[in-house]
């Protein structure tokens, strides 16, 4: 029987020498494919590894509730970060015990969001500086035990997700337009007067180089979510904060150059997200596009223009990712799987997110 | 790519049945629009009215009677929207209409520099309650007529003063106005009333019961979040915060704690007249045997510190500890809508759909 173990040591130590650092990391971890934030079922909240069932591999508790992960492209360590308006997040490398507590900022919180840079150097995180309602993008050297080292205005207020371009030259953020104090919980403070936005951030400069404010009769669609699309687009997923009965879009794409595309979803299936998706995924040609939506117990895949390629009813689905050749999703209420295939129970809920670990 | 395509059609044909909705009647969601929000709506318009005549005697013969009943009235007001604010879907979504009646939180003070201002340059297009409409949401709800009626320089209403009091009459038939849409969008036959109590997929927004019986739950959850966090967090020491009178809501007329007490009253009113209470009967009678018992501690507790004036009461080390606990009672209260009320709703109580980002 083949073992890891036996393979390495056949090998000798000189070939796991040669293998680049994220490579020696996947044999590692050969079990833990997804990581996501989850809700024990001793009521804790978690930071996961999880396998292709959503079996716990390794799970990290955290002092609230946790929201998106993103991992660096060169060691491999995943950053779990609390849900707005949370100040933690969580390093952890998955191919040992370590981890380590990042604390926000004086003045700010973190959004629930965060992107490496393509080196893997830098850490880009969404932040609130709450007591003056703007938008931030907190930049944290990765290689300094994640000291902070700079932030950039992140061109609107309520920052959410956040996306490398394709060439890595942009940071492509999601100001979703909330305005939110730590004074008032969650409350959002400014719903008559909110302005969601997508801005494309020069990593080079750190400017706002290009801008795409949503129509003033859509000024409460919230953009918060992120995927790459084809050909260097992203695909952007919005959260309506106005009546479920308004016919919003809530799906659209984007490029630096050119203006919103919206997807033109078929009435019916746009309707069961119940004017919230809480999480998008794409292919990685960017032609199909998976969206969740807790509020609607609903995913959904379409494609490019918007055509319905699967839709189905899910209890308080959200997490969506791509692995291999198909979408996996995962629910509040403990549901894992592929979109197309029965899924697997399990007893952790699992919060909005799933990454897809590289390896 | 065809090959794709098949397989997916095929996968649609398998669970489009499992995407296929019950079409049933609601009778929780009728009730809940017939018992509750119907006539809580019309209550709203009722003492907008009211208060608007009450200015208008006021306006008319100014002195102190007159000034004391235009102020009761406004109490009556912050009531009668109290009991119904925490409905936070429908209607009262559209055209800012929330925002129109109740401009809160106002971290930036918007809304008292405003009607500063407006009753320094004694804007005389502001006294028209439609003009006023077109202006700032901030402008034409609670807060600024809660400011016209008791924030410095009010005692003058006593005394004949043209301005501040056509002021206050204006935000007055404002808020009426608004109140009187919200009311009216809910009367459309067929519009969101009959949708909750028949949901059909058709509708654009309610299609299933359990679509209904969601939107019903989350009137507790996030109406308990928001006593808790907006409403009692600011007042409220807590984890080392420092509490903070001057963003105590309706300081000035000293509704505070009264309001927050209205508010919770609603929320009892709509769990006894929705038919929600009926659930839990027999081995299920804890439940609302406990909730009945945690809202009288509530409304128990708010009575003995309601008198006391809200800057008084946040320095007061014991008026702190009922605070404190009243936080507890919000936090235990939503606890008990997210577990058993949407159990026996037979809803899964997904946290990310009730409380999503």
């Amino acid at each position: 029987m083949w073992s890891r173990r036996t393979f390495l040591k056949a090998a000798g130590a000189g070939f796991t020498a040669s293998l680049l650092p994220a490579e020696t990391w996947a044999l590692e971890r050969a079990d833990a494919v997804f990581a996501t934030s989850i809700l024990k079922p001793d009521g804790v909240h978690a930071a996961a590894l999880v396998t292709d069932r959503g079996d716990l591999v390794r799970a990290i508790d955290l002092p609230g509730r946790g929201h998106d992960v993103t991992q660096c492209p060169m060691t491999g360590k995943t950053v779990t970060f609390a849900r707005r308006p949370g100040t933690f997040a969580l390093v952890m490398d998955p191919r040992s015990d370590d981890h380590e507590m990042l604390t926000a900022a004086e003045g700010r919180h973190f959004y629930g969001h965060g992107a490496f840079s393509p080196d893997g150097k830098l850490l880009y995180a969404s932040e609130n500086d709450f007591d003056n309602a703007r938008g931030i993008v907190g930049i944290y050297d990765a290689t300094d035990g994640f000291r902070r080292i700079d932030e950039w205005s992140s061109g609107g207020v309520g920052p959410h997700d956040m996306l490398l371009s394709a060439d890595a030259r942009y940071l492509c953020v999601a100001n979703g337009g909330i305005e939110t104090h730590p004074d008032f919980g969650r409350a959002k403070l400014n719903l008559a007067t909110m302005q969601p936005n997508l801005c494309w951030i020069e990593r080079e400069s750190g400017h706002v180089v290009a801008t795409h404010s949503l129509p003033p009769e859509w000024h409460q669609l919230s953009t918060r979510h992120l995927a790459a699309g084809p050909e260097g687009s992203i695909w952007f997923a919005c959260q309506h904060e106005g009546q479920v009965s308004d016919p919003v879009p809530l799906l659209g794409r984007i490029a630096p150059d050119e203006d919103i595309l919206w997807a033109d979803i078929p009435e019916g299936a746009r309707q069961s997200l119940r004017n919230y998706v809480g999480s998008i995924a794409s292919s990685p040609d960017g032609a199909q596009v998976a969206l969740g939506s807790p509020v609607g117990n609903s995913l959904l895949v379409v494609g490019a223009n918007g055509e319905v390629l699967l839709s189905r009813t899910l209890a308080d689905v959200c997490g969506v990712a791509w692995r291999g050749d198909a979408f996996r999703f995962s629910s509040g209420s403990g549901l894992f799987g592929t979109a197309s295939t029965e899924p697997v129970q399990q007893e952790t809920g699992f919060d909005h997110h799933l990454l897809t670990l590289a390896g | 790519m065809k090959q794709i395509s098949i397989v997916v059609a095929a996968l649609l044909a398998l669970f489009l049945p499992l995407a296929s909705v019950r079409a049933e009647p609601s009778p929780i969601g009728e009730a809940v629009a017939a018992n509750f929000i119907l006539p809580g709506y019309a209550a709203l318009v009722e003492a907008a009215e009211a208060e608007q005549s009450a200015i208008e005697t006021l306006c008319a013969a100014p002195g102190d009677e007159a000034l004391d009943f235009a102020r009761q009235e406004f109490r009556d007001l912050v009531i009668a929207w109290s009991r119904i604010e925490l409905i936070r879907f429908g209607p009262v979504l559209a055209d800012n209409r929330i925002d129109r009646i109740l401009f809160w939180p106002d971290r930036r003070g918007i809304a008292l520099r405003q009607i500063q201002g407006l009753l320094a340059e004694r804007d005389l297009a502001a006294l028209d309650a439609e003009n006023l409409r077109q202006k700032s949401v901030a402008l034409q709800g609670l807060g600024s007529l809660e400011y016209v009626l008791f924030g410095t320089g009010a005692d003058e209403l006593a005394a004949p003063n043209d301005y501040r009091c056509a002021l206050g009459l204006a935000i007055a038939g404002a808020i009426r106005a608004t109140a009187e849409e919200v009311l009216a969008d809910w009367q459309v036959s067929e519009g969101i009333a009959a949708h909750l109590a028949n949901p059909v997929p058709e509708n654009a927004d309610y299609r299933t019961d359990d679509e209904v019986l969601s939107e019903v739950l989350g009137i507790f959850i996030h109406g308990y979040e928001l006593l808790r966090d907006v409403r009692l967090g600011p007042i409220t020491e807590f984890e080392g915060t420092e509490p903070n009178a001057r963003v105590a809501l309706y300081r000035r007329s000293e509704m505070t704690i009264e309001s927050i007490a209205a508010n919770v009253a609603g929320l009892e009113d709509l769990f006894n007249v929705s038919g929600l209470a009926e659930l839990f009967t027999g081995d299920l009678s804890w439940v609302p045997d406990s909730m009945h018992f945690e809202l009288d501690n509530f409304a128990s507790t708010a009575d003995q510190i309601a008198d006391m004036p809200i800057e008084a009461a946040v320095a007061d080390e014991e008026v702190q500890g009922k605070l404190g606990y009243l936080r507890i009672v919000t936090q235990s209260l939503q606890a008990m809508a997210t577990q058993q009320i949407a159990v026996e709703l037979g809803l899964s109580a997904g946290f990310s759909s009730l409380d999503g980002d």
